[in-house]
């Protein structure tokens, strides 16, 4: 086994520990209230904080973390489920809109929360093999854009203001 | 680390949300198109709980005495479900047009009451809400 870079193993705990923490305010905050779906995606923020400062693979192993204990916590094994589509699919497009040209976080972002709400309507649409739910769409589209950027202006302020040594030798 | 034209807004960034517009378009379309389930059926929930199901294919006039107080009537006629009569302040879901698309739904606000119609065997509606 190799050795475990113990910085970013110490970045690890940081960084889960606040996605897990901005899960429970987003928990808390009444801003999903009566529509299904959306919320603000804070915990996206730290996945997306995340693969900018280190690699990519490092910010799959926050947003998966994050999602299983969360779902652990407060969900249950179906909720689990629908973060982990939505989750899951909003790192990939997230990850490979990344490097793209003329692409900045704020597109990036509104990606990962557009894929997120997309996700969890395909489950949706596969668990209860209806396709009335797709009348949800313009509001999850909304949503995902709206939040998206709200995400990719924090994102970016957060970026520009983190040292350059708080990510030095991870 | 990442490059400082990553931290930028740029014209192009709204290539995302056209595209993602684009999509959900034509998966709306798709399931405009898509032939109807032959068995349908009017979901009738006050505060999010199902008191009654209506199959579409028989004509039906059911009259709903809300526990919390307040009176629905549903009728369904041709395929269509209605509500043609209530004692709310609004009167909106009496005004709502006939439906018979599975997804559409007639909501009275004040009574808590939705009218959905969904296909037959009707699927229990997601939590959608993931945390
Ligand atoms: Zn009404």
């Amino acid at each position: 086994m190799r050795k475990m870079n113990v910085r970013r193993l110490a970045m690890y705990g940081l960084l889960v520990a606040l996605a897990f923490v901005f899960s429970y305010i987003e928990m808390l905050i009444p801003f999903n209230i009566g529509i299904p779906g959306v919320k603000l995606g804070l915990g996206n923020l730290v996945v997306m904080v995340t693969m900018c400062l280190l690699r990519r693979r490092d910010a799959l192993v926050v947003a998966v973390t994050r999602i299983v204990l969360v779902g652990l916590t407060f969900g249950s094994p179906s909720s689990m489920l629908y973060a982990l589509a939505g989750g899951l699919l909003s790192f990939a497009v997230m990850a490979l809109l990344l490097p793209a040209k003329r692409i900045s976080l704020y597109g990036v972002s509104m990606a990962g929360g557009l894929a997120h709400n997309f996700g969890q309507l395909a489950v949706a649409v596969f668990a209860t093999q209806t396709v009335r739910i797709v009348w949800y769409l313009p509001i999850l589209l909304v949503s995902g854009i709206v939040t998206g950027g709200l995400i990719g202006l924090a994102a970016v302020l957060i970026v520009r203001r983190l040292p350059a040594r708080v990510t030095q030798g991870i | 680390m990442l490059s400082t034209d990553k931290l930028t807004f740029h014209i192009t960034d709204l290539l995302i949300p056209a595209v993602a517009v684009l999509l959900a378009g034509v998966l709306m379309v798709l399931s405009a198109v898509l032939p109807q389930p032959e068995r349908r059926e009017a979901m009738i929930t006050v505060d999010g709980e199902v008191i009654a199901v209506l199959p579409l294919e028989t004509d039906a006039d059911r009259l709903f005495e809300l526990s919390a107080g307040g009176v629905n009537r549903v009728v369904v006629t041709d395929g269509c479900v209605s509500v043609s009569e209530a004692d709310c302040a609004t009167q909106v879901c009496v005004h709502h047009r006939a439906i018979s698309r599975v997804g559409e739904s007639i909501v009275c606000a004040p009574h808590g009451l939705v009218v959905t119609v969904v296909g037959g065997e009707a699927a229990d509606a997601p939590d959608l809400i993931a945390r």
